[in-house]
């Protein structure tokens, strides 16, 4: 069989590199000023106090370092991104009112065909604005919110403003600020106490328009003994230019709730994914990620959970592949903040033709959090001899009786793994693939089907003709 | 880098989030201006023991390569005070070389030392700090040759409240075996960074440490375990413990170089906590630009093993009694390594007087 070409993602990548016309309604002037942010303010018809809010976010943006750790972010230039883009297409709760190109493309990532077999509920934003968003009746009936956060900041304001990054002030750090200042789009969900949401919702997130930022803000709370699971999925097309993507997650899981997370991030590889995203954990609740991270030139993401209540739990499942030309810094933060809190993070990262990934995290127990028990399991793989793998975890304690390890290992396929396939009529090239399969096995597990084959997709597109 | 007036630190391979304090070595005084130790540390009279000052030019180089200096800064400085000790080629000595220092009440002091393993020989090596010393600094450096076997044992006792810190820099050859034993055990306050170059193809290092921590102590490390040469094997264990309001970092980076093909590193370190109010933070940091390499970090913190206390309870012991056992038991190792009887039954009391004010 002839080999396949080293370098097959931009010819593979075409089901995510779907190129439209920009055609935008309106789009800011490039760059950032009092001026800019007033127009989308006043574009988006905010309410005075958020407006103000975006305003001083900005000030703090303004006042606020780049970070002095992590990979270089010199390429990314503010004054060359556009901060927002309205596509020409209202939000409809109708698949057939979605503009041809828009739906298309859609369509063709699988989101109305996967709202039809598996979802609760999706929502689908485009460059700045949510254009589709919808949600199965039964949970409208149950007291179930699942909207477009301006529909939300119009229809539950009160909601809206007593949690509106509260979880993650701006001045957290300069992207979260800028986030605060030009934020547009995303979700909110609001899940009533008791009540169980069986079927995932989905977001997908898609940013067609080149040079631009995506700036979504996605708001959930789960009250009291209630439960969720939530899906993300973002991509772009390719572009010689940077984009920016610099999203904020805020999860609320009250009293004996359950929020699972999970996302697939296959962002183009000209896109600075610099997002955040952070739960508050109270009394026996459990928060639950799930994150595969494929796409963009640089991330740094790292989802925290706070523990703040006895008993509180968090788990983080997470996979990083890297490839020529991405540094993706990930990892996880969780804070224990309370008694018998406990959490567990496991992680696989893989490099390949060039490609840096660093695992990145933290566990803190402060000195109320008595009882704490923590682990964390980051393993590594390497496929070649040019790409990088860095692991740095911090371990801070500041409490005795707790129970806390770290374990890390890095390494390369092993020869005799290899070999014993192969030795069973396995070719080679095969037989590495299904290491590489075996290895993210565990996170793979914990996705819902339909993204579990599309993370394998997304590993043998990256796989091909590599090895072997 | 940063310089506290004699000694340069190294930093945090890969800086982090500033919140958690760690990127920085941790220095909560000043430190004050050292004059250079002006006593006589040799405890033998040995040829191998010299100034530093006498050091050929080649050797002077053979330092800077083990410090990762840049040729021509180092050429163009004079060594300072202290002692270049030097193994002879295929000197194979069986009793330890010992350099005793003993800080005088009040006083400052600066040490330095290069110790020169030639070629195939195998020594043993032990440096001790005791004393009432308001300060004390020192930077060691090692220089391992082809197939050479040097065992270092550092022995920092040093009373509360001085304030100590180390530097140490190690360059290992071609099948040269270095190994390490720290007991990092007194000063109310220490810093030490330690960096193991294993630059020789088939080269070992073996780094052991223990740290003690009670009262206000704070204690900060950074130890790297750098693997340049082929089939390098190291390892960096570390035991501590830590009561009362004691703090201490510990950063242990295993740095697995492009080109260092079937090099393998371990890491351990285990912390036992026995107070509420102590704070530790550990960072295990594995770098790596080699996929031929096998690397493995564990660490492990928190309350004893309530196994082995339940054991030892069973046997009449009370339950602090039984903690401080199981805390002598695990410095028991390195303690036990330290080749000098009468600094080891020093080192051995000085941990039970320390922890008999454990109530």
């Amino acid at each position: 069989m002839e080999k396949k070409k080293t370098f097959v993602e931009d010819i593979e990548r075409s089901l995510y590199d779907i190129k439209n016309e920009d055609r935008p309604l309106y789009r800011s002037d490039t760059g950032l000023t009092a001026q800019i942010i007033r127009d989308i303010s006043r574009e988006k018809n905010d309410p005075v106090w958020m407006q103000e809010f975006r305003l001083q976010s900005l000030e703090t943006y303004s006042q606020l370092p780049l970070p002095a750790w992590g990979p270089s972010l010199a390429e990314l230039d503010m004054d060359k991104i556009v901060t927002y883009v309205k596509p020409d297409a209202k939000l409809t709760g109708d698949w057939t009112e979605v503009p041809a190109d828009i739906k298309e493309t859609f369509d063709r990532l699988g989101i109305a065909e996967a709202e039809k077999d598996s979802l609760a509920g999706v929502g689908a934003q485009y460059d700045s604005e949510v254009v589709y968003h919808s949600i199965k009746q039964e949970l409208v009936a149950q007291g179930v919110i699942y909207t477009d956060m301006e529909s939300a900041l119009r229809e539950h304001e009160d909601i809206v403003k007593e949690y509106f990054m509260k979880l993650v002030p701006p001045k957290d750090h300069k992207f979260v600020a800028l986030h605060g200042a030009v934020w547009s789009g995303g979700s909110f969900v609001y899940v009533p106490e008791g009540v169980h949401v069986d079927i995932p919702l989905q977001s997908y997130f898609r940013l067609n328009s080149p040079g631009a930022g995506q700036f979504e803000h996605t708001l959930i709370i789960v009250e009291k003994n209630a439960s969720l699971h939530f899906i993300e999925g973002c991509s772009a097309p390719k572009y010689n230019v940077t984009n920016l993507h610099a999203g904020c997650v805020e999860l609320y899981v009250k009293e004996g709730a359950r929020l699972r997370y999970s996302t697939i991030e296959n962002w183009s590889r000209n896109m600075m994914n610099l997002n955040t995203k952070r739960a508050l954990v109270e009394k026996d609740g459990i928060i639950e990620w799930v994150s595969g991270s494929f796409g963009s030139h640089i991330s740094m993401l790292y989802p925290c959970s706070v523990l703040v209540g006895e008993n509180a739990k968090a788990e983080f499942t997470g996979v990083t592949f890297a490839s020529s030309g991405q540094t993706l810094d990930t990892g996880a933060i969780v804070v224990h903040a309370a008694p018998h809190t406990s959490s567990n993070i496991s992680t696989r990262s893989i490099s390949k033709d060039g490609g840096v990934v660093v695992y990145r995290g933290a566990v803190k127990v402060t000195n109320e959090a008595h009882h704490a028990k923590s682990s964390v399991n980051c393993e590594s793989l390497m496929l070649d001899d040019h790409s990088r793998s860095d692991t740095l975890p911090v371990i801070d304690v500041m409490a005795d009786e707790v129970d806390i390890g770290h374990e890390a290992k890095i390494g390369r396929i092993s020869e005799e793994a290899v070999f014993y396939l192969m030795s069973r009529g396995i070719s080679e090239e095969e037989a590495k693939a299904m290491i590489v399969r075996g290895f993210v096995e565990p996170i793979a597990k914990e996705l819902p089907l339909e993204y579990a084959v599309e993370m394998n997709n997304l590993v043998n597109i990256e796989l091909e003709g590599t090895m072997g | 880098m940063m310089k506290i007036d004699n000694i340069e630190l190294n930093p945090i391979l890969l800086p982090t989030w500033r919140w958690l304090g760690v990127n920085e070595p941790q220095v909560s005084s000043a430190v004050p201006a050292a004059i250079h130790y002006d006593r006589d540390p040799r405890q033998q009279q040995d040829g191998c023991i010299r100034p530093l000052a006498d050091m050929a030019p080649a050797a002077v180089s053979l330092a800077a390569k083990a410090r990762g200096e840049e040729q021509d800064k180092s050429s163009a400085r004079r060594p300072g005070q202290g002692y270049f000790i030097e193994i002879p080629a295929a000197d194979k000595r069986t009793e330890p070389i010992l350099l005793a220092y003993d800080c005088s009440k009040g006083q400052n002091v600066f040490d330095e030392q290069f110790i020169l393993a030639r070629r195939g020989c195998e020594a043993a090596v032990v440096l001790l700090y005791q004393g009432q010393g308001t300060s004390h600094q020192n930077k060691i450096t090692v220089y391992a040759e082809k197939g050479a076997k040097l065992h270092l044992i550092k022995v920092q006792l040093l009373d509360d409240p001085a304030i100590h810190i180390g530097n140490m820099n190690v360059y290992a050859e071609d099948e040269a075996i270095v190994e390490l034993s720290l007991a990092e055990l007194g000063a109310g306050e220490s810093i030490t960074s330690l960096k193991m170059n294993l630059g020789g193809v088939g080269s070992k290092g073996n780094i052991e440490a223990i740290y003690f921590g009670d009262q206000q102590r704070k204690i900060d490390m950074n130890y790297v375990l750098r693997h340049e040469g082929r089939k390098s094997e190291g390892t960096l264990l570390v035991h501590g413990a830590l009561l009362d309001q004691s703090e201490k970092i510990f950063r242990g980076t295993l740095d697995f170089v492009k080109g260092a093909k079937g090099a393998a590193g371990r890491e351990l370190e285990e912390v036992i906590l026995l107070s509420p109010e102590v704070r530790n933070r550990s960072v295990p940091l594995m770098l790596s630009g080699e996929d031929a390499v096998d690397g493995h970090h564990a660490v492990s913190v928190g309350k004893m093993n309530e196994e082995k206390l339940f054991y030892l309870m069973s046997r009449g012991l009370s339950r602090r009694d039984a903690e401080k056992m199981v805390i002598e038991a695990s410095f028991a190792p390195l303690l036990a390594r330290i080749p000098v009887e009468h600094i080891r039954e020093r080192v051995e009391e000085y941990i039970r007087r320390r922890l008999d004010h454990v109530e």
